[in-house]
């Protein structure tokens, strides 16, 4: 299994050596509560590391969804797009489009599961 | 994702949050606790609030309403009428009205229910958590020798829905006397609580307070039998759904009772008359009308506009901001209200920038879900 790493903005990001597989976490995801709409990069777009590449509509807030590291976005996750309203009851991590990796040092400059784990229960 | 700038999780002060008399309830039961008003609570719990949402409007939802500041007035009902619109003294006993504490300039310090106590004698009234103190300050410092203002310890808790009396029957008795805004004091085990048919959501429902052993009880009877915790995310969204304003966001100390639509909550007599601190600016803006309003407003789509957007007219023009906006669970589409320029009506175009697009809707009436309050059958 390819290991996960994941921001201070509750990203998470997987990555094969080929594709990385983007999303975000449980816990953003119950902290939004009823997510109702879902912005998503194009494909085939350049994106940089922390930029502000889409939102995140819920019921009661809209959040800004940033790159976890620099590369293209290849595949949008496209039943994220169509609906929304059903993702409230996933049962597995939210994976929200792919991109490639341009520099793999950022990668590791990104938590790992049990460092996000404490960054989490810290805040 | 951004959650840590929209402060879902942060604490705004740097004072440790109070924690309410049944946080170790909300704990248990999964709450997403966050600081509000310098208090610990639940924001929402496992089932989400779009879930929360919908118990209230088709069953029974449970609040956690412990951080409102319930006070007790004695020798101060005539006081207390010279800073609101409502005339205490015209209270019948047991009943309570929807007022607001008013500056001279008639802007809201804040908004709360106030009742008359005919068997305690003293007048009641429900101020928000987040105001208590500054309006304590400001009644206290106006306040004539011989007004005693005791503050109530303990807990407070909102029952809502349209199962709400059917739920609470077991529990409590001769729910059904007490209709939309009666309260009365009943047995709840072994303790007396205040038992109000008042809340924030449009539904029927009761608020309870006091003794905390006794509503930590009743709710969890009520749980086990199929209501739901609803935290804050939900209570905002529902009143938002019922047009009902929350002070700091719709109303402040910069918007008179006219301005925010609140016309209905001054008694006849007094909207022409005098006697109570803003009367003048509330006689003249009846008169004369208003330069602005708080307008409900509906958007196509399904992205809200939060409060703070600017608003624009069918033509491009700035005519005012958003003060609360939210997707409706209920309805299924983005509302929200703004403090807009008197030119525009319900059923006018409206835009709202939101993150640099101009996002169409349409002004439209108050409330946005119909309130389904409990009138008592009255004698006579």
């Amino acid at each position: 299994m390819n290991m996960r790493h994941y921001t201070k903005n509750h990203e998470w990001i997987s990555w094969d050596g080929e594709t990385a597989t983007v999303g975000i976490t449980d816990h953003a995801r119950e902290a939004l509560g009823g997510i109702v709409h879902v912005d998503l990069p194009q494909e085939g777009r350049q994106i940089a590391r922390d930029e502000d590449v889409g939102v995140i509509e819920s019921v009661k807030t809209a959040s800004e969804l940033y790159a976890p590291v620099s590369g293209m976005v290849t595949v949008l996750n496209g039943a994220v797009l169509e609906n929304p309203e059903h993702l409230d009851d996933l049962e597995q991590e939210l994976w929200l489009f792919k991109m490639t990796v341009s520099d793999e040092q950022e990668l590791a400059g990104l938590m790992d599961e049990q460092a996000y784990q404490a960054f989490v229960a810290a805040s | 994702m951004g959650l840590e700038t929209r402060g879902l999780d942060k604490r705004t002060s740097e004072r440790p949050d109070k924690l309410l008399p049944l946080d170790g309830l909300h704990r248990r039961h999964g709450a997403v606790m966050r600081s509000f008003a310098g208090f610990a609570m639940p924001l929402q719990y496992g089932s989400g609030l779009v879930a929360e949402c919908r118990s209230v409007r088709t069953g029974v939802g449970i609040f956690d309403v412990s951080h409102m500041g319930w006070v007790s007035l004695y020798g101060g009902a005539a006081f207390l009428s010279e800073h609101c619109p409502v005339e205490i003294e015209r209270l019948a006993p047991n009943r309570m009205a929807y007022t607001q504490v008013l500056n001279p300039g008639g802007g809201i310090i804040d908004d709360c229910l106030v009742g008359w106590d005919g068997q305690r004698g003293c007048v009641d009234a429900v101020f928000n958590a987040a105001n208590v103190e500054r309006v304590l300050a400001h009644l206290g410092g106006v306040a004539p020798g011989g007004v005693r203002i005791q503050t109530h310890e303990g807990a407070m808790v909102a029952v809502q829905g349209p199962e709400a009396a059917q739920a609470l029957a077991p529990h409590i008795e001769d729910l059904e006397s007490l209709g939309f805004l009666d309260f009365a004091d009943r047995c709840v085990g072994e303790a007396d609580v205040r038992v109000a048919r008042a809340g924030y959501t449009g539904e029927d429902g009761f608020e309870l307070a006091g003794d905390k052993d006794a509503l930590e009880g009743l709710v969890e009877a009520l749980v086990e039998n199929g209501a739901r915790l609803c935290g804050l995310g939900a209570r905002d969204a529902l009143r938002l759904e019922a047009g009902l304003c929350l002070h700091g966001q719709d109303i402040s100390e910069e918007v008179t009772p006219v301005e925010a639509g609140l016309t209905f909550s001054i008694p006849r007599h007094r909207r022409h008359g005098e006697g109570y601190a803003g009367a003048e600016v509330v006689r003249a803006q009846l008169d004369q009308g208003v330069p602005r309003s708080l307008l409900g407003f509906r958007l196509e789509g399904k992205i809200a506009a939060r409060s703070g957007c600017e608003v624009q007219d069918a033509g491009g023009r700035l005519v005012g901001g958003v003060t609360s906006g939210s997707f409706s669970p209920t309805l299924g589409y983005p509302v929200g209200m703004a403090l807009l320029s008197e030119a525009l009506e319900v059923g006018d175009r409206l835009g709202c920038v939101v993150r640099g697009k101009v996002l169409e809707g349409v002004v439209t009436a108050l409330p946005f879900v119909a309130h389904r309050y409990h009138r008592a059958k009255r004698k006579g």
